[in-house]
């Protein structure tokens, strides 16, 4: 390695480090932030769980009067469910400001104080919030994960711990990738999110097999817009190993190329961004 | 008397033109429920491939329940508590305090305001639309036709009420975007919009007895589907009155003890 590009590679490391003390400052802070309200931080906490709960007795129930659907068992159903609750979960720990990016920074006009700053756009959005009420998503989910395995026999070996840990940080960016294309979408057009919303939806079909949904709905849901690699294909990989193996294998390949997707449409959205003016 | 109700029409009136403005997004919601309506479709349709009745409901009986469920919903929806967490987190309850009516009925009023454009723009095109894309039953039974209406707009005053509940918690606490959404999930859940009443375990049905939420929907979508004798039909609309009533009355209590609570920050 030349001197050269030892100097830029090691300038490369220092950018790195200083995002991620940044971004650490920041997660402390809004827990410190947060604390101070203890009664609302716990309300918010409590409230989530609770609705966690409801969704748990929904699809308990929506699956409860019938042993299997379409050769689907009753607690590999659960299991998929479980593994979306803990993406989504992920996903909306860290990710959910992305949420306000319509709202708050295109059409009121909060953007432009990130733009003044010489940090990453995308960066500073990002850790502008961390939803600390999902935490009880990701343990809700894990327990619904270990009482399904449980109840059909499975034992995961410490490699299998490692790959679903894998699976869901993929699955978490391909959430990331869809709903930042989405959400870009409104440098463009002034429509405060409908496309958001319609995403949103989808999204709480993604953790039921979508083989039960018939070829055409399944064909959309794995190909334009990939939810079925976010609960599907990687819990099927733990279920029942010889089906799908191709397919759980490309989650991660399917995150990065949606989160690619994502960064690129980010990117040329800021280039479009106008000011309101306000 | 004439000029209190006046006052309440002007509400209604505000609530259904300030919809007018929206017109884009109501489209774009529209397509959202076609959406909902087809993907909760598929997924009822998957849980009874190779059955014919699963709890009380045939295959038919329950492809209407998904249809005519979400399409009445659009109806029965309202963003009361989110109007009410909005005005106090900017300051702006101030102005509805000084307003001299009654709180609570503004809310009713506006939102079924919003409900009539609603009626208009959402769930009749849906419901036509729907038609032909499933198959759904007409409404059954003598009455189904003609008490059915009646027992949605009922339903509306219902789920009203347990929105204004819920939006008067903004009085308490400042972070009740959790409590909005978990308020939201349960209507859906146990009205029974999202999964008929009686699919749930029998401690859940129970507990569901002695509260609310199935008369918004459970209860309407039953008369609609001609499942309820005459006297059970008469009976469900009597106990939506009921409780129309004690959660109006709630919502009186909760006031007046809330708005000692009421910190306004300064905007």
């Amino acid at each position: 390695m030349s001197s050269y590009q030892h100097i830029i590679s090691s300038l490369y490391m220092r950018r790195t480090l200083f995002y991620i003390n940044l971004a650490w400052a920041n997660v402390s802070n809004s827990l410190k932030s947060r604390l101070a309200y203890r009664e609302d931080f716990w309300a918010g906490f409590i409230a989530n769980f609770m609705t966690q709960m409801i969704g748990v007795l929904f699809v308990a129930a929506l699956f409860g009067r019938v042993p299997h659907v379409k050769g689907w068992y009753r607690y590999e159903i659960f299991y998929i469910y479980g593994f979306s609750q803990l993406t989504l979960g992920l996903f909306f720990l860290f990710f959910s400001n992305l949420f306000e990016v319509s709202e708050r920074y295109i059409v009121e006009g909060w953007f432009d104080r990130v733009l003044l700053r010489p940090l990453d756009s995308f960066f500073q959005v990002i850790i502008e919030r961390i939803h600390f009420e999902e935490i009880s998503n990701i343990l809700v989910g894990l327990v619904i994960m270990l009482y399904s395995l449980h109840h059909l026999k499975i034992s995961l070996s410490p490699s299998q711990h490692l790959m679903i840990l894998g699976m869901a940080l993929s699955a978490c960016l391909i959430y990331l990738g869809v709903f930042t294309a989405a959400v870009s979408a409104t440098f463009w057009f002034n429509d405060r999110g409908s496309l958001v919303s319609v995403l949103h939806l989808m999204q709480n079909f993604s953790g039921y097999p979508v083989t039960i949904y018939g070829p055409k709905l399944k064909f959309i849901l794995s190909w334009i817009i990939p939810y079925a690699f976010t609960a599907f294909y990687p819990a099927v990989q733990v279920l029942r190993p010889s089906k799908y193996v191709l397919y759980a294998w490309l989650t991660p390949a399917i995150g990065l190329l949606f989160f690619g997707l994502g960064m690129f449409t980010w990117k040329q959205g800021v280039k479009a961004y106008e000011s309101t003016g306000s | 008397m004439t000029k209190r109700f006046a006052k309440y029409w002007q509400f209604m009136r505000l609530g259904y033109i300030t919809y007018l403005a929206y017109r884009f997004q109501v489209l774009a919601s529209f397509v959202s429920y076609l959406l909902i309506i087809a993907l909760n479709y598929f997924l009822w349709k998957a849980v009874y491939s190779g059955r014919q009745v699963i709890a009380g409901f045939t295959m038919e009986q329950m492809m209407t329940y998904v249809v005519i469920g979400w399409s009445a919903r659009t109806f029965f929806a309202n963003r009361i508590d989110r109007m009410i967490g909005d005005a106090v987190k900017d300051g702006s309850i101030v102005m509805d305090l000084l307003k001299p009516t009654n709180f609570q009925l503004y809310h009713y009023f506006r939102s079924f305001g919003r409900a009539v454009f609603m009626f208009v723009f959402m769930t009749l095109p849906i419901i036509v639309v729907a038609s032909f894309l499933f198959p759904i039953q007409l409404p059954s039974g003598k009455l189904g036709p003609y008490l059915f209406p009646i027992s949605v707009i009922l339903s509306f005053f219902l789920h009203a009420g347990i929105s204004y509940l819920t939006g008067l918690v903004a009085f308490f606490t400042r972070n009740n975007e959790g409590v909005f959404r978990f308020k939201q999930l349960l209507v859906e859940v146990f009205s029974g919009v999202m999964i008929p009443i009686t699919f749930f375990p029998g401690w859940v049905q129970d507990a569901l007895f002695w509260l609310p939420f199935k008369y918004i929907a459970y209860a309407p979508l039953r008369i609609y589907l001609g499942m309820e004798p005459l006297s059970r039909v008469h009976q469900g609309v009597l106990l939506q009155i009921m409780w129309i009533i004690i959660i109006y009355a709630a919502g009186q209590l909760l006031w007046h003890y809330g708005i000692r609570r009421l910190e306004i920050q300064g905007g």
